[in-house]
């Protein structure tokens, strides 16, 4: 059904394929950079993808002005402050991030400071408040498929001094081109390959039926899910297999495409919280809530759920079903590749193997209520709803 | 082209009616802080002299409230830098919601408004007592349209209607 109103936007250029980091100096060339920030954490330089990516620079007429590798799992005002000065100093004229969700949040927050030509990010906090047009060149280099930063408009980054969780949501922090090299995630760990794969499943899921879901953003989530039911199991068996490995890639920004315009639900709502209060992995909180958020949601949005088993499982299993019997379906089908992936890579499947602590979930339950994402979920939820999924979920 | 600098029309009637339904918005806004315990719960934490606006663009009307004391005062018609601000992008749109035909998880899900301040802190609390304070306003069969479920009320919907229009 064609809903009465809703806007799409994916502006992103997306670089697909084998050696495609060796396009992005005639990216950044026409996008008029030549002397691009690199944004990045230590970890990554470690393990030599950030080396990768400075090899496709071989030969071209651009110079690095600077690597900035301090950012931490969660960014802040402070990192994001940092990354400006060393900008600055250096005389860049673009942004490169390589990295997971927040090296690229610290790259939106870098390209707000600079395009406001401020050193005060929380002036633009809030949902559609920037309004001057990005001034910066930006190229994502994603090195996990899960987040599907490099297409979504949000940012979140934390200011520490004023115990603030800043929200950034405008369609001005798009980047200008997000680069898929599967040699970016080859080097994922098996846990860590099923945990993204499975936020990206999440991200698809919460898209495909939340309450700003819409023609295009459907397209986008359901060949997101197909792709991921087709390769998530052979990513964490095969890590090296390049093909699975671009797929993937490749899964997680179609899902960050679709859910960056119809937007993510209570999963969302309820993880960010558990990551807040209890610091578990982002991917680890979206995988452990899915099923229970869906139970949930099954009475709004069973049919949907339904009309996703199909991709999620196949023609066969979705036609030897029956019709009601779908959105359940669909649920076990999540389930049962939980569990086959938990026996693959160890993956976590509770609240409490996770590390959450039983006292903390009424505190987790509260921050979920304050979290934007509960509004798009497509049935209402307050504290004690929140509670039952968590207790659940533990 | 013969015509050059065509100023289209002002919505004057439309401009005038959302007017209206902003002064009682707010003042059942008031109201429901000072007698609904689960507006009051919600408000609790947002810190004192905490300005809320909401605003028409480009030159529509606004609804001015202020936290003062614990409870919430309505300011009037006047635009003002605050903390936590909602600009709905057209009047269209803004009666939509204003009216009860459009809901406000809807209308931000449809980016019909944009929402500068803190999400966390203020605006989802603020989504919130919209919530009761429609609940409280709109007859049950249009609240049940425009609310997905719902929302309790701390207090009869007589005493927010008294509370509206007689400010008691």
């Amino acid at each position: 059904m064609i809903p009465s109103y809703y806007e799409f936007l994916n502006s992103v250029k997306i670089i697909s394929g084998f050696k495609a980091l060796e396009h992005i100096p005639s990216e950044l060339q026409n996008l008029g950079g030549k002397r691009p920030l690199l944004i990045t954490n230590d970890f990554l330089i470690k393990i030599g993808l950030v080396k990768t990516v400075l090899d496709a620079f071989g030969q071209c007429d651009i110079t690095i002005g600077a690597i900035y590798d301090s950012v931490p799992p969660d960014s802040s005002v402070k990192v994001v402050n940092e990354a400006s000065k060393i900008y600055r100093e250096n005389k860049c004229d673009s942004i490169i991030a390589v990295g997971g969700g927040s090296v690229i949040d610290t790259a939106k927050g870098l390209s707000i400071l600079i395009t406001e030509d401020t050193d005060d990010l929380i002036k633009f906090m809030g949902a559609e408040i920037l309004t001057k047009k990005r001034a910066v060149p930006f190229i994502v280099i994603p090195t996990t498929a899960g987040t599907g930063s490099e297409v979504t408009l949000v940012a979140v980054i934390a200011n520490p001094e004023r115990n603030v969780k800043m929200e950034f949501v405008s369609y001005n922090l798009l980047p200008d081109v997000a680069v898929l090299d599967p040699r970016m995630t080859k080097s994922l760990p098996p846990k860590m390959t099923a945990s993204t794969g499975m936020d990206a499943l999440t991200h698809a899921i919460e898209a495909y039926t939340c309450i700003q879901k819409n023609p295009l953003s459907d397209a986008y989530a359901f060949a997101a899910i197909k792709i991921i039911g087709e390769n998530i199991i052979s990513a964490v068996e095969d890590g090296e297999n390049e093909i699975v490995r671009l797929a993937m890639a490749n899964a997680s920004l179609m899902a960050g495409a679709a859910f960056s315009n119809s937007m993510v639900g209570m999963v969302h709502a309820i993880g960010h919280a558990c990551g807040g209060v209890s610091h578990i992995p982002h991917g680890d909180a979206m995988n452990i809530l899915l099923p229970y958020c869906m139970e949930y949601n099954i009475e709004a949005v069973g049919d949907l759920y339904g009309e996703i088993l199909l991709p999620l499982c196949g023609v066969e299993v979705y036609a030897s079903t029956p019709k009601d019997e779908r959105g359940k379906k669909c649920i076990e089908a999540v389930r049962q590749l939980q569990i086959k992936l938990r026996n693959l890579s160890g993956l976590t499947l509770s609240l409490k193997e996770a590390g959450v602590k039983e006292k903390d979930l009424p505190n987790i339950a509260n921050t979920a209520l304050n979290d934007g994402a509960l509004i798009m979920n497509p049935k209402e939820a307050d504290f004690n709803d929140i509670m039952e999924i968590l207790k659940e979920a533990y | 082209m013969k015509d050059k600098n065509i100023v289209p029309k002002s919505k004057k009637i439309k401009s005038f009616f959302a007017r209206v339904i902003l002064y009682f918005l707010g003042r059942a806004f008031v109201a429901s802080a000072k007698h609904d315990i689960y507006v009051k719960k919600e408000i609790e934490n947002w810190p004192d002299s905490l300005k809320i606006l909401i605003k028409i663009q480009s030159f529509g009307p606004c609804l001015l409230m202020k936290k003062e004391k614990g409870t919430l005062k309505y300011l009037g018609s006047k635009e003002e830098d605050c903390e936590f601000a909602v600009y709905f992008k057209n009047i269209e749109t803004a009666l939509l919601v204003l009216t009860g035909r459009l809901g406000i998880d809807m209308a931000y899900a449809q980016h019909r408004f944009s929402m500068k301040g803190d999400i966390i802190a203020f605006g989802m609390p603020f989504v919130r007592c919209l919530y009761i304070v429609e609940a409280h306003l709109f007859p049950s069969f249009i609240a049940k349209k425009i609310l997905k479920r719902m929302p309790k009320k701390g207090t009869s919907s007589f005493k927010i209607y008294m509370g509206t229009l007689f400010g008691i």
